[in-house]
């Protein structure tokens, strides 16, 4: 029996403190009850391997300790589906923020590195805050588990409800392959797109930081013996206005998330005037040029030939990119339009 | 690993299934006095198999609701907790009762 009394200890262990003695004292019983009923089966006492059989079917202990428990939430289910939006809306307002304030402290000529070291503690600010939400939703739900206070408020609310002032249906029905467009997914768009064209209107730390990103700390050199070609200058304005175009179609989307046609025929249109662009600059072998009077110009040749190389193919990728994106959105659109015609009144 | 899937869903489904059916059995087989193990053999003799580690915190659960009364006695030289339907229990196990049949019938007109 001495696997019998190993075995009731080790259940004790995760057992509730003030029920200890009394569970495991009818545990017990029953266990011992259980064997002696096999032994009358088998007309003899129980060999360690029969008694560790008999244990080992009840469960092993923190299983069996376990269901004495009540089941026990940080956060219940009720409050789950609340804490988790409110979560994903504080972090997106921070990331946003924080971005913000990259590109403000660009705009005034700070340091590359002090932007980056702004732009990574967002990574330390968000298990605080993550922390303070988890902490008043666990308090919250324990204030709900006590005091009932979800019964009550879904009571009261069942009661108020009246379905003639739910809001009108929205243009275009859900289900049909066209949801709303995510609005962190825009917030990332209007991002790069203000960043690019900051660049592009010259803003000298937003270029720092792009020739930082993509050639390293020697990018931070005031030497850097390149600049853009002559193309680029003839392509100055359609750039701006098709960037333009592209704030203004992620301005609108970010307030009306549901207009999903609209959303992909603007990106459709300013995807084929990219490709206008792309077609523009693809064909020029000078993407790059040497900044008049450079001295040893010579030793910088090549150089200059690898980079212009990488950055024609880069091109010829980007263009790519934008075909596929453009047959996306000619897909999605179809379809969407395709079945909106064909779907059966709501 | 379809089959694995289905066969997890099929467990999953049966065992809630089973759940409010467990309660029914138990509280009507302690219309007599039963303790834990004889309670548990009793219903695997009319074929309600259930686990050691189900029952017990079941019972005391339902002890806890007022549906059961224990008290703690001794049978073959050994103290045991025996357990039986509260007046409470009764009513309750009754009404149980005419919902379960109520759910058969309207079940077996559907499927």
């Amino acid at each position: 029996m001495d696997l019998l009394e190993r075995y009731l200890q080790a259940v004790r262990t995760y057992l509730p403190a003030g029920q200890q003695d009394d569970i495991i004292r009818e545990l017990s019983a029953n266990l011992r009850a259980q064997i002696e009923d096999k032994e009358a089966e088998l007309g003899r006492s129980l060999n360690e391997e029969e008694l560790a059989g008999i244990l080992k079917q009840h469960g092993h202990p923190l299983i069996v300790a376990s269901r004495y428990r009540q089941p026990r939430y940080l956060i219940g289910p009720t409050l789950f589906p609340q804490y988790w939006l409110v979560m994903k809306i504080i972090l997106a307002v921070m990331a946003f923020g924080y971005g913000v304030t990259a590109v403000v402290m660009l705009a005034e000529s700070n340091p590359i590195l002090q932007v980056l070291a702004a732009v990574f503690s967002f990574a330390g600010a968000v298990l605080p805050t993550f922390a303070w939400v988890t902490i008043v939703y666990a308090v919250l739900d324990l204030c709900n588990t006590k005091f009932r206070l979800m019964e009550k408020w879904t009571k009261e609310w069942n009661e108020k409800f009246d379905p003639r002032k739910l809001p009108t249906v929205r243009s275009i029905p859900q289900g049909l392959g066209a949801k709303p467009i995510s609005r962190s997914l825009t917030v990332f768009e209007l991002f790069f797109t203000s960043a690019f064209l900051l660049w592009w209107l010259r803003v000298t730390p937003i270029r720092k930081l792009a020739l930082f990103m993509t050639l390293g700390p020697a990018g931070l050199s005031d030497r850097v013996p390149f600049q853009l070609g002559p193309v680029w200058h003839t392509l100055f304005v359609p750039v701006v206005l098709v960037c333009l175009a592209a704030i203004g179609q992620q301005i609108v989307t970010l307030i009306h998330p549901d207009w999903v046609k609209f959303y992909y025929r603007a990106r459709l249109i300013t995807n084929a005037c990219n490709l206008i662009l792309f077609y523009s600059v693809i064909r020029s072998s000078e993407l790059l040029v040497l900044v008049p009077g450079t001295a040893d110009a010579a030793s910088f040749s090549e150089p200059l030939r690898i980079v212009n190389l990488v950055l024609h193919y880069s091109l010829i990728l980007g263009a790519g990119i934008t075909i596929l994106e453009c047959l996306k959105m000619v897909r999605r659109l179809i379809r969407v339009v395709y079945k909106r015609a064909t779907a059966p009144a709501l | 690993m379809v089959t694995t899937i289905h066969s997890e869903l099929f467990e999953n489904l049966r065992l809630e299934l089973r759940r409010g059916s467990l309660i029914i059995a138990v509280l009507a087989q302690l219309r007599t006095e039963h303790y834990g193990y004889a309670l548990r053999k009793a219903l695997a003799d009319r074929g309600m198999e259930i686990e050691e580690s189900t029952l017990y915190p079941l019972l005391r659960r339902l002890e806890s609701q007022g549906l059961l009364v224990s008290e703690w006695r001794e049978e073959d030289k050994r103290n045991k907790r025996f357990y039986r339907l509260s007046e409470n229990g009764t009513l309750i196990l009754k009404e149980l009762l005419e919902e379960w049949q109520n759910m058969n019938s309207s079940l077996n007109r559907i499927v």
